[in-house]
């Protein structure tokens, strides 16, 4: 029986930000990035901003993917370059609020470089980077942020990873970020306030949500399915809201320090731009 | 002699304002809502979706507090919670969908199979 | 503002012709011998309240190129063969996703390194070939100053009409020669915008393509919230497996252009009518060939020339026409030969005699007067 308009279909609170007609999402059972998608819908709702202002722009793998869900303007660029897409629009148009949402692999190794620079560049946007530990969607290789001697699809046992992995709360910070945050996907409800927090604060906010990638990284490291990866992210997470970033280790196996490092107010790129350019047009 | 002793004016009645509803068909028995449930209220069911998954359903639906986790830890959006009110007018109405089920509302005897 | 005279060099002439047809974002990196571009309008688009930004690398510079053009500014920016390279895969996603943008690349000698104070044409193929996958690109060659300030405006404005990367394909030496530049009243030029949609945003399909092939674009940050991806996508812009629907899109893609290569070739023809033997070229050798034929026909040889004004799309049918036209064709590039073996494959069975040059001093007018000569005798 079709419903008509007045009648009432229960939906997700959240379903008006989703695009409905490509449910359900990609993402294997037990994936943190489901979690993600969903925070960054309450973030926009609990900030009551106009959602066809905001502009998600995301990279390649299975946190690129999350664009597509989005029900507004997004994009799904190459590799790595979803940063430096997002920085283009913002300089174009400034009253638009962008979202980068992408994976460890894509923003901080082939990404890495447009990372460093938009943290120093201070461009008003709001990075979430969700860390599995792996390039996730090619199946499982091994990147910059699997700890070392972790077995992956390119680091196999008995010898497994033989590179140590970035801090990524660290990177941002000492480039020039002015909001950095880490939460683990468990942390729904404080993961979410710090994307609203980011959203808000006019400069680079990058968010790091730490998270179980357990059909590959979870499997190849006998770290269990998704809730057991889930339960252990839970278990090692120790929360220290304003500490250093240099001290805000990640250990995955021992210790996560989660919480917000820094929230500090430097001259936006826009805004500077936007000052100094008057200088010329008096 | 003992200086605790019991509130005067007893606490109302916990009432569940939000009703919990499961869109079976689009489930994948993650389980992560089942793990995270402070009160222990669902479980997986021995049914299979279209998708071949054994979706979650309200063991207990007695004992939920509404604290909204599960909603918030799904990562596929197939767990939510609605205003009373307008769940039972969805149930009246006949328009809930199929493979959404309301466990507040499911009546003993059509209560599924669990794991 | 009223027409001004100006005397300057191919660079500056080209980022003149960028801020007449309205870009307002230059994206860059700095590159001999580009560099002048990205210095101009360093100093111009604040005056003109854009934006020059520059960028850690070239492939952020095109990235960003594209992301402003999506929410709705024209924009550009201005390399040479190494940072071409770099910015192929980008190149990819602006054809995939139909994103107007400008692409300038004052060509150096190469491979790799190469030369990069001396100029070359080694980066012609790269134009259209350079990404993976079957596309088309535009390319216009100017061959002076002022057609670097000409076809950059008319860059602009084939990259908006066509939904698709424009590049203005110039050697070193027309980048850095000087000459006089007349820069029009703007009230007086044509400039072309995107097309952009008007009915109800709930129903918008992104890629639904009008007649002309080309669909209606909206942009980033409006109520038509669309969803675009470099992956295969159907007209909803949802990536897709299907065989069908990527046949589709790839011949669209390719037809848009194609269709209307008319419209979009341009080309110039000097004492053609009657020739014997025509010379095929662009860029700063068509400019010694100019002369060659010159004192060809004073020999009494009946020479003449087709400047290729755009390369991309390819001109077969312009080229086929001057072949049954013609007893010889002679292609003079500085390269090992790149648009010669597309004249040879449409001009055949007319004979095509190549003089690669792939050097930073173009041939001379006194070396193609040779060969014309050399030709003729056959």
């Amino acid at each position: 029986m079709t419903a008509t308009a007045d009648q009432v279909i229960l939906k997700h609170p959240m379903a008006k930000y989703i695009r409905e007609d490509r449910m359900p999402w990609i993402y294997c059972p037990g994936c943190s990035i489901g979690i993600v998608t969903g925070m960054i819908t309450r973030a926009i709702d609990t900030l009551g901003i106009d959602f066809s202002k905001v502009v998600v722009v995301s990279g390649i793998g299975c946190s690129g993917r999350t664009s597509g869900y989005f029900k507004t303007g997004t994009f799904h660029t190459t590799h790595g370059r979803a940063i430096p897409f997002a920085t283009g629009v913002k300089i174009a148009n400034p009253d638009l609020e962008l979202l980068v949402v992408a994976g460890d692999g894509d923003l901080a190794a082939i990404g890495g470089n447009h990372l460093i620079h938009a943290c120093r560049r201070n461009i008003d946007m709001t990075v979430v980077c969700i860390n599995n530990f792996n390039y996730g969607m090619t199946g499982g290789q091994f990147g910059p942020t699997t700890e070392h001697e972790k077995w992956t699809q390119t680091s196999p046992a008995p010898i497994g990873n033989i590179e140590h992995p970035f801090n990524l709360v660290k990177l941002a910070a000492s480039s020039g970020a002015t909001f950095v945050a880490r939460w683990t996907a468990v942390q729904v409800r404080r993961a979410t306030k710090s994307i609203e927090k980011g959203i808000k604060k006019q400069g680079l906010s990058f968010i790091e949500i730490v998270g179980a990638c357990p059909t590959a990284y979870g499997r190849m490291n006998r770290l269990g399915e998704g809730v057991d990866m889930h339960k252990h992210l839970l278990e090692v997470t120790d929360i220290q809201n304003g500490l250093p970033p240099h001290e805000a280790e990640l250990d995955y196996a021992r210790r996560i320090v989660c919480g917000e490092f820094v929230d500090i107010e430097k001259p936006e790129y826009t805004d500077v731009l936007k000052q100094m350019h008057a200088k010329v047009r008096k | 002699m003992s200086t605790v002793r019991k509130p005067i004016t007893p606490k109302p009645p916990r009432t569940r304002e939000k009703v919990l509803v499961i869109l079976q068909e689009q489930c994948k028995a993650c389980s992560l809502c089942v793990e995270f449930c402070p009160k222990h209220v669902l479980c997986l069911t021995e049914k299979y979706n279209r998708k071949g998954y054994h979706p979650v359903t309200a063991c207990d639906i007695d004992a939920c507090v509404n604290c909204e986790f599960c909603e918030l830890i799904c990562p596929d959006m197939a767990i939510f919670l609605v205003d009373r009110k307008e769940a039972e007018a969805a149930l009246e109405a006949g328009t809930v969908e199929e493979g959404t089920i309301v466990p507040e509302y499911q009546k003993a005897e059509e209560k599924e199979e669990v794991h | 503002m009223p027409e001004r005279a100006m005397f300057t060099m191919g660079d500056i002439a080209c980022a003149e012709g960028a801020l007449s047809a309205g870009c307002r974002y230059f994206g860059g990196y700095p590159i001999t011998p580009a560099t002048e571009i990205a210095e101009w309008m360093s100093v111009r688009m604040p005056e003109l309240g854009g934006a020059y930004v520059q960028y850690e690398d070239e492939i952020a510079s095109i990235t960003s190129v594209i992301g402003a053009s999506w929410a709705g500014t024209k924009a550009m920016t201005a390399t040479s063969g190494p940072g071409a390279s770099l910015m192929m895969e980008a190149v990819g996603l602006a054809v995939m996703t139909e994103t107007p943008i400008v692409i300038v690349n004052i060509m150096r000698g190469g491979p790799s390194t190469g030369q990069p104070t001396r100029g070359q044409q080694g980066d012609v193929l790269q134009a259209k070939w350079g990404s993976h996958g079957d596309y088309q690109i535009i390319a216009l060659t100017p061959a002076s100053v002022q057609e670097m300030f000409d076809l950059t405006v008319r860059a602009f404005n084939l990259s908006e009409k066509y939904r698709v990367p424009v590049f203005v394909l110039a050697d070193e030496i027309v980048g850095h020669m000087r000459e006089a530049l007349v820069i029009p009243d703007e009230k007086s030029l044509k400039l072309v915008s995107r097309k952009m949609p008007n009915g109800d945003p709930s129903e918008y399909l992104p890629f639904k393509p009008d007649d002309d092939l080309v669909p209606p674009m909206a942009l980033l940050g409006t109520k038509y919230q669309f969803y675009a991806t470099g992956l295969t996508h159907d007209e909803r812009g949802y990536p897709t497996d299907s065989d069908k629907v990527q046949i589709e899109l790839v011949t669209r893609l390719n037809e848009k252009i194609l269709k209307h290569i008319d419209e979009i070739t341009e080309v110039e023809r000097y004492l053609l009518d009657d020739a014997d033997i025509a010379i095929v070229a662009y860029g700063t050798p068509s400019r010694s060939a100019k002369k060659a034929i010159k004192d060809a026909r004073a020999k009494g040889i009946k020479a003449g020339m087709l400047r290729l004004k755009t390369v991309w799309p390819f001109p077969e049918e312009t080229i086929a026409q001057l072949a049954s036209d013609v007893k010889h064709i002679i292609v003079p590039e500085q390269n090992m030969g790149q648009v010669y073996y597309m004249v040879r494959a449409f001009a055949a069975p007319t004979p095509v005699h190549l003089m690669a040059k792939p050097a930073g001093t173009p041939q001379l007018p006194d070396e193609i007067l040779q060969k014309i000569m050399e030709v003729h005798a056959q």
